[in-house]
């Protein structure tokens, strides 16, 4: 069964007409980790939004483990998909980190102790256990988009979809998150969806879509996606920046097999120079 | 015109529980005409320096201060100096309207802080604020129509618009224009070219070395990417904890790859493969662009061949 399934979505912004989501098709499996691609105003964000229901669909069916999404079981659905948004300063709710992280658990009147429990884990899957009590508005950026992760976690979602998360985070905190995730995906089975523009986040992924006009233009194994430079380019896109470098000096003649990888870049340069 | 800093401290909360120290005895230099790189950590205070080259933090008049406290115990500070061309920001009787309207701030994100009903109007607004006597409806819209145009948008296309109608790379173009239409001499940016896609990216670098050329002497900008900054920087400066640990060209500034990883920053990709290429017995001399790494790489096969 797969984890997330949506079939011929549509969705506009009445006040805006145009910019929508159109017939979307894309099935993602249970415990797949996909990176979503695309320029700003591609529609990624709305994809998110519809998918745990903060937007409903104009027309399609968009379905969690083979439930519909619809009114009824949207709280339902809800706890299965947790959403990590961009900005760290406009997601957290409480002084208090551990506070924080039992807010969504709170919210849906679970027992005590399992919120206690909840909490423990959530924190110790994101690393921030020291942080436990700390004042949530006092942390760097990367660790409230782990706070704000832990707060998802806790309430045991089976798919995580980050919206951007990364995108106002300094370069350590970015590496912070993405290894957070990976670490859910590898080892708690969570299904992600990382919507990025950070080609080279969505080398850890298993398989890349890319949208355009509010819809998947382009999608398969994120090496080979990045083999498609030119048209990716024409989505406002472009491959990771090492994958730029190799295909210039592979341009002036040099052999060097294709890779996104430094320490193989660097293997193919000594063997092509020596 | 010049920025001089020399010996710049600053506490937030200063005198209170809650104070913390931003900056710590900084003294940076920015000719007139350079294209300047700040990087730091988060924390590092980068932005709490940014914000004095305008006037949004005071420097204290710390000076009063110490006087009253000197004694042999206490040696005097060594005197606090902001210098942005003539003006000197040390001094509370500076005109820091005036100062406004010769240095751009854009802030980070700035397209969140568009606010008008058109593009037009959201553009006029630092012009009209900042000019010094109350401009004629042509003047403006010349004003308007001027930095509309140079950051690359259509004014018939877009001055009637609501900003908010615009794509997210047109939007902080809008917000771009709505700095430079005073035409400030030193144009400062805070992570410009964040949450952009990458093509949005490259367009805004591309508008800053267009600005550079044409519009304001000199662009300081803060950001997390190094590659960006040796791209496109002539000089660039390292906050670390409040003081400012390295001022360099990226040619060499790139070279100190330990101390800048020890600091928790990063290095550009070019310059992690030519320590790897080093490592493995390959040693290239290079610039750290792109462009110079593609060039001296392939030279090298070259002299072997």
């Amino acid at each position: 069964m797969n984890a997330l399934e949506l079939k011929g979505v549509s969705f506009s912004y009445e006040e805006e007409g145009g910019f929508r989501i159109e017939n979307l098709n894309l099935s993602v499996a249970e415990g797949e980790f996909v990176a979503v691609l695309g320029h700003n105003g591609s529609g990624k964000s709305t994809l998110a939004r519809l998918c745990n229901g903060l937007l409903e669909a104009d027309a399609g069916e968009i379905s969690v483990f083979g439930v519909p999404l619809t009114d009824k079981n949207l709280f339902e659905i809800r706890k299965n998909v947790g959403v990590v948004f961009q900005n760290p300063d406009n997601q957290t709710v409480a002084t208090y980190v551990e506070d924080d992280v039992a807010f969504g658990a709170e919210n849906i009147g679970l027992p005590r102790e399992e919120i206690g429990k909840r909490i423990d884990f959530a924190l110790k899957a994101t690393g921030i256990e020291e942080l436990r009590r700390a004042t949530a508005s006092r942390l760097s950026g990367g660790q409230k988009q782990r706070v704000a992760i832990a707060g998802v976690l806790a309430l045991k979602p089976k798919i995580v979809i980050l919206d951007e998360s990364t995108a106002m985070l300094d370069p350590r905190g970015r590496r912070e998150i993405v290894e957070v995730v990976n670490r859910l995906n590898k080892e708690e089975g969570i299904t992600v969806l990382l919507i990025t523009h950070f080609p080279e986040e969505a080398l850890l992924a298993d398989r890349a879509i890319v949208m355009n006009r509010g819809t998947v233009v382009m999608q398969g194994a994120p090496k080979e996606i990045f083999a498609r430079q030119e048209e990716l380019l024409t989505y406002n896109l472009d491959i990771p920046r090492i994958g730029v470098i190799c295909n210039r000096l592979r341009g002036l003649g040099m052999q060097i097999a294709d890779t996104m990888d430094e320490d193989e870049l660097v293997k193919e340069i000594v063997q092509c120079v020596s | 015109m010049r920025i001089v800093a020399e010996h710049l401290s600053y506490t937030y909360n200063a005198a209170t529980l809650f104070a913390t120290t931003a900056l710590k005895d900084v003294s940076l230099t920015v000719e007139e005409g350079e294209f300047f790189g700040i990087i730091g950590h988060t924390g590092s205070g980068k932005s709490t320096f940014v914000q004095h080259l305008n006037g949004l933090i005071r420097v204290p008049s710390s000076m009063k201060r110490y006087k009253k406290k000197k004694s042999k115990k206490n040696p005097p500070l060594p005197q606090t100096v902001l210098q942005v061309g003539e003006f000197d920001l040390t001094d509370k009787k500076t005109n820091f309207r005036e100062l406004r309207r010769h240095v751009g701030l854009v802030f980070q994100y700035p397209e969140y802080q568009l606010f008008a009903e058109s593009v037009k109007e959201d553009v006029a607004f630092g012009f009209k604020n900042f000019a010094e006597k109350k401009p004629t409806d042509g003047e403006v819209a010349e004003a308007v129509r001027a930095a509309l145009e140079v950051v690359g948008l259509d004014y018939n296309e877009v001055a009637g618009k609501s900003p908010f109608e615009l794509s997210g790379g047109q939007k902080r173009r809008v917000a771009i224009a709505g700095v430079i239409v005073t035409r400030p001499e030193v144009l400062v940016l805070d992570e410009p070219a964040a949450g952009l896609d990458p093509v949005g990216k490259r367009e805004i670098m591309e508008l800053l070395h267009k600005l550079h050329r044409e519009w304001c002497k000199t662009v300081v900008i803060v950001s997390h990417d190094m590659d960006e900054i040796s791209e496109n920087c002539t000089r660039a400066a390292v906050f670390a904890e409040g003081s400012v640990k390295y001022v360099l060209p990226p040619r060499e500034l790139f070279r100190k790859r330990d101390e800048l990883r020890a600091l928790g920053l990063d290095i550009p990709l070019t310059a992690r493969l030519l320590e790897k290429l080093e490592q493995a017995g390959v040693s290239v001399d290079c610039d750290f662009t792109a462009e110079d790494f593609i060039a001296k790489i392939s030279a090298l096969r070259g002299d072997r061949a």
